[in-house]
């Protein structure tokens, strides 16, 4: 498989305001590398997570789900 | 409060099986306090057996719906104009909501989701215990405010019995501690000082007004409507 | 989570597609390394069955 064919998965990343995603933000502020299969949702607080809004996301044809607090 | 709990997914998924358009009721008054059949818990089956079924390459289209109370005509009204274009209705309510959908739209075909456990009250955050029989003759004033019917396994009026150990019951299992009803009821009226209310002669209960009766009906001229 | 994983078990799309990271504002370097994990993990069990 080259990797031009490889399976890229669709991610959601549901962050906390105040932990997940300012440190996703200064992952992006510090240059570090990472995959760009991810799509980061902004909760205010991990807690704000329902299981509807995780289902959705499947059915909606997401690959994998992180929570990120 | 109507205590209800979700029957096992594979369950729920077999009775749908031979049904293309499903239409998932939920009820808003006591299986939504008990999580058991309210909008969430329609929105997570709904979502979960929309793609279970997907998954399993027989799709569905299933839709949700949640009424305010599932038991009474008016609030099944609300779901009327919609009802007819489902070959199955998977209802969320309790066994009263079930028959009330099957009576109100005799062309409907409904499946329950929930199994109607009992009438009970939260004891703490995510257990519920029973607290009543319906018996339809309450003798609470003599026992202190603790059903011996309801929460006696033998449902004794002369209790307690000689399974009683420790204040436990004889069916209690190491994974669950029944308390026993009457020795809850001896320890209540010791404390108030009113013991010797047990020793007074009670006439045999009537049982008649409990299921042993019949179906049980109530009626009241009070409230019904003038016959014209 | 515990019920989120076993619900998703059950439908079939896999609890392991779904996880839970704990970090301070202060680690860039930990979310970047959970999004490698996770895409590495994801990739594996390829597209999910749902969006057939």
């Amino acid at each position: 498989m080259t990797p031009h064919d490889r399976f890229e998965p669709q991610l959601l990343a549901f962050c906390c305001n105040f932990c997940a995603y300012a440190a996703a933000d200064l992952a992006g502020a510090s240059r570090i590398q990472y995959p760009p299969n991810v799509r980061v949702v902004l909760l205010p607080c991990t807690g704000k997570l329902d299981v509807l809004y995780a289902l959705k996301a499947f059915e909606s044809g997401a690959d994998g789900i992180m929570v990120a607090g | 409060m109507i205590v209800a709990e979700q029957k096992p997914f594979e369950e729920i998924k077999a009775k749908i099986a031979k049904a293309n358009k499903v239409l998932v009721v939920g009820c808003g008054t006591c299986v939504t306090v008990c999580f058991a059949g309210g909008e969430k818990e329609v929105g997570i089956l709904a979502s979960s057996l929309r793609m279970a079924t997907k998954i399993d390459g027989n799709p569905k289209q299933i839709d949700e719906v949640t009424v305010q109370r599932q038991c009474e005509w008016e609030y099944l009204d609300t779901i009327k104009d919609r009802i007819g274009e489902y070959d199955l209705v998977l209802s969320l309510g309790c066994g009263i909501g079930v028959q009330a959908i099957a009576e109100h739209f005799p062309e409907a075909r409904v499946v329950p989701g929930l199994n109607t456990s009992f009438l009970g009250l939260p004891v703490e955050q995510g257990v519920w215990e029973e607290r009543c029989a319906a018996c339809g003759n309450c003798i609470l004033d003599l026992t202190g405010g603790i059903c011996p019917i309801a929460r006696c396994s033998k449902s004794l009026l002369n209790g307690p019995c000689g399974g009683s150990h420790d204040g436990k019951c004889e069916i209690s299992t190491p994974d669950r501690v029944v308390e026993c009803a009457w020795d809850l009821i001896v320890k209540k009226l010791m404390a108030r000082g009113e013991l010797d209310k047990l020793l007074e002669i009670q006439p045999a209960k009537n049982w008649q007004t409990s299921r042993d009766g019949g179906p049980r009906r109530i009626a009241r001229e009070d409230l019904m409507l003038a016959k014209e | 989570m515990k019920y989120l994983k076993g619900l998703l078990d059950q439908i079939g799309i896999g609890g392991a597609r779904i996880e839970m990271f704990y970090m301070s504002s202060a680690m860039g370097g930990a979310f970047a390394e959970a999004v490698t994990m996770m895409t590495e993990r994801v990739r594996k069990l390829g597209p999910n069955p749902v969006s057939k």
